[in-house]
């Protein structure tokens, strides 16, 4: 490619960037207010769905024979409600977070280098003296990222796993 | 094989990505969309991080090289992976009571309002990655 060509390929996309500069800064005043708006929706369908459960539940006392308000949450009759894993909240304890936080600073040049995961920590030599279930050990390591303490390095399928993406920390000092 | 698609401040916080710049950058801080794609595990496919990066270049945390395609942290996204809570201070912050942390979020909020432009977006930003619904 000549450097004419060149040239005028970077004139053409400086004028681009100039003329859309503006128009991204109004799709994304756009977007917030519609991220906005679905938070504001979020909040009003918690609020409805507060005042059902009340109403059903007055109405159950009133009517307790009614099948209509038997606690079933919409489901069928004899229906198993389905788990909600700790309803998308993963919570550890100060102490385990400070344990998991320990731990992984004694092992950082131990395998973890690269960066590491709830499973294969769970998989590390010495995992024994963390004495910590799998469960509390993601919990920690995400409350550990939220208070910056690990930085979120990528998210990738570990090796040997068939899974799906995994969150790979690693300290971020 | 990366089974998530998406690179936004929602998936990764802006310090993260900052920190991975600080860490994967030459001498001169430079990292290649490609290169940096791949470590963040888009190996396949790096529109996600390149948009990503494009938006914080908007926000004057990161600067790019058209020539050579190439990110690197500005001035300010520098000093922002370098700052670090003194051990004191951080201490201070955990024993507030939750019911003052309102007051502590006014102050956040007048930074926010009066500080660098880079640091609201930041600040703005920070809360949406820690208010994403998980």
């Amino acid at each position: 490619m000549s450097t004419t060509t060149e040239d005028r390929r970077a004139e053409r996309n400086e004028a681009l960037r100039r003329i859309l500069e503006p128009e991204l800064g109004e799709i994304d005043a756009k977007l917030e207010d519609v991220a906005a708006r679905m938070d504001a929706l979020r909040e009003e369908r918690e609020a409805l769905r507060a005042e059902r459960t009340d109403t059903v539940a007055m109405l159950r006392r009133i009517d307790p024979d009614n099948p209509a308000y038997a606690a079933t949450m919409g489901r069928k009759p004899g229906q198993k409600a389905k788990p909600k894993p700790g309803d998308g909240r993963l919570v550890a304890s100060m102490e385990s977070q400070d344990k998991v936080e320990e731990w992984l600073r004694a092992h950082s040049d131990n395998g973890l280098e690269s960066g590491f995961y709830a499973g294969g920590i769970m998989k590390h030599p010495a995992v024994g003296e963390l004495g910590l279930s799998r469960a509390t050990v993601q919990a920690a390591l995400k409350n550990l990222a939220e208070r910056g303490i690990l930085r979120l390095d990528r998210m990738a399928v570990p090796e040997g796993s068939r899974g799906s993406a995994a969150h790979i920390y690693k300290l971020t000092s | 094989m990366n089974g998530h698609r998406h690179a936004t401040v929602r998936d990764f916080r802006d310090r993260d990505i900052m920190l991975k710049l600080l860490a994967e950058g030459d001498e001169d801080g430079w990292v290649e969309t490609e290169a940096m794609a791949a470590s963040m595990g888009f190996s396949e496919d790096n529109r996600p991080p390149a948009i990503r990066l494009a938006w914080m270049r908007r926000y004057g945390m990161v600067e790019r090289d058209e020539e050579r395609k190439m990110w690197r942290l500005t001035d300010g996204g520098l000093r922002v992976t370098k700052s670090h809570l003194k051990a004191a201070q951080s201490r201070t912050i955990e024993t507030v009571p939750d019911e003052a942390m309102v007051e502590v979020m006014a102050a956040v909020l007048t930074r926010y309002r009066h500080g660098e432009p880079m640091l609201a977006h930041l600040l703005r930003r920070e809360y949406l990655f820690g208010t994403a619904p998980r």
